[in-house]
């Protein structure tokens, strides 16, 4: 087990605290190490983004376990938000974490989702988006203010993670690989069919790699990769 | 940020994507700070097939430093790799602007932290900026 870097230095009242989401992502990034140390080996020097990245849990992760999950330091870690809160709290995450054998964090954007990246530079996205299903997706303005942004996803949840999808192609390099966590009530499956039949401009693999379960209730989490 | 993350950057609007002036992005009144890290060798020759050379060159010269050869290197000898280090891994940008030479927008760096949102981004109708003219078309 790789211990999950420490957020004792944040408050919790405008970032999405980690939670069950955030550590089967943990897991299950940890779990694919002999999958990322054959598709992103030192020389290829892997540019890994992470969208929404809140508390920067995941992109510390990624960022100071280089070595174990890729085999080697040779990687670029960049995290982006939407929030005003997060950018600053990912910076902090990452310093409280990071060692002299971690890999290279270049920085926290604040942005939409990957708007400003240049096309094709992203080799690893990982994306644990506001999968909730909500009446709309929240500007800030709500009542749980930047909260809300972090879980509201409007109709089914998908609708951010819809234009994530959407993105993919234009974002991914040619062996970019793709971490997207769905609830059931994202309707995965069905998801997944329509990323395999191309409705998002490519054919992608999709497979699930992760998942919390199933439990007595509704939310069954899973994580998905895509890849060319 | 450390200065090799705008070699990954370009202009946020989509019609300035496809256009060459987009890219890189200029720095304008841009605050330093040096930090130390040890040397790794592999990562300074494994980082280059992915540079793009005449953007870093642009940005490097932006902001101050002269000593990277007009071609990219073959091979990293010590002196290329040293300076290498020095403006990839070991310079942040603390403050200061990065600008599009096409539409002239510019992205606030403050605190390390650079604002890629445009007015759009934040649920503002492109109708609601009257005062913006022109400029809201661009927004849509």
């Amino acid at each position: 087990m790789l211990p999950t870097p420490t957020t004792s230095h944040l408050s919790f009242d405008h970032i999405y605290e980690p939670s069950e989401d955030t550590f089967l992502l943990l897991d299950t990034l940890a779990l694919q190490s002999p999958f990322l140390r054959s598709r992103f080996p030192q020389t290829s020097l892997p540019l890994a983004l992470e969208l929404g990245s809140g508390s920067g849990v995941i992109t510390s992760f990624l960022t100071t376990h280089s070595a174990t999950l890729f085999g080697h330091t040779s990687i670029t870690t960049l995290s982006t938000d939407i929030s005003p809160h997060a950018p600053d709290a990912t910076k902090q995450t990452v310093s409280a974490n990071i060692t002299e054998e971690s890999g290279c964090f270049l920085g926290a954007i604040r942005t939409d989702l990957a708007t400003g990246l240049r096309p094709g530079v992203v080799d690893m996205l990982v994306f644990n988006p506001p999968y909730v299903p909500t009446e709309v997706v929240e500007d800030g303005n709500g009542e749980e203010g930047w909260i809300g942004v972090a879980c509201g996803g409007g109709v089914d949840g998908m609708e951010v993670t819809i234009r994530v999808l959407k993105g993919l192609k234009e974002c991914l390099s040619e062996s970019g690989v793709a971490y997207i966590l769905l609830c059931e009530r994202n309707k995965p499956e069905a998801v997944a069919e329509q990323l395999r039949n191309g409705e998002y401009g490519v054919k992608w693999i999709v497979e699930k790699v992760g998942t919390s379960g199933r439990k007595g209730g509704w939310e069954v989490l899973g994580i998905w990769r895509v890849m060319r | 940020m450390k200065i090799l993350t705008t070699n990954y950057l370009t202009c946020a609007l989509r019609t300035c994507k496809s256009h060459p002036n987009s890219f890189p992005l200029h720095f304008r009144d841009a605050e330093l700070q040096q930090d130390s890290s040890p040397f790794n060798a592999s990562f300074i020759a494994n980082i280059l097939p992915r540079l793009d050379w005449s953007a870093l060159l642009t940005t490097a010269t932006e902001l101050g430093f002269t000593n990277l050869p007009l071609e990219k290197p073959t091979v990293v000898d010590e002196r290329v790799g040293m300076a290498l280090h020095r403006i990839l891994i070991e310079t942040q940008v603390v403050e200061g602007k990065l600008v599009c030479r096409n539409c002239g927008h510019e992205y606030a760096i403050h605190q390390g932290i650079a604002n890629f949102l445009l007015p759009g981004h934040l649920g503002i109708s492109p109708l609601l900026l009257v005062w913006g003219g022109a400029l809201a078309e661009i927004y849509v």
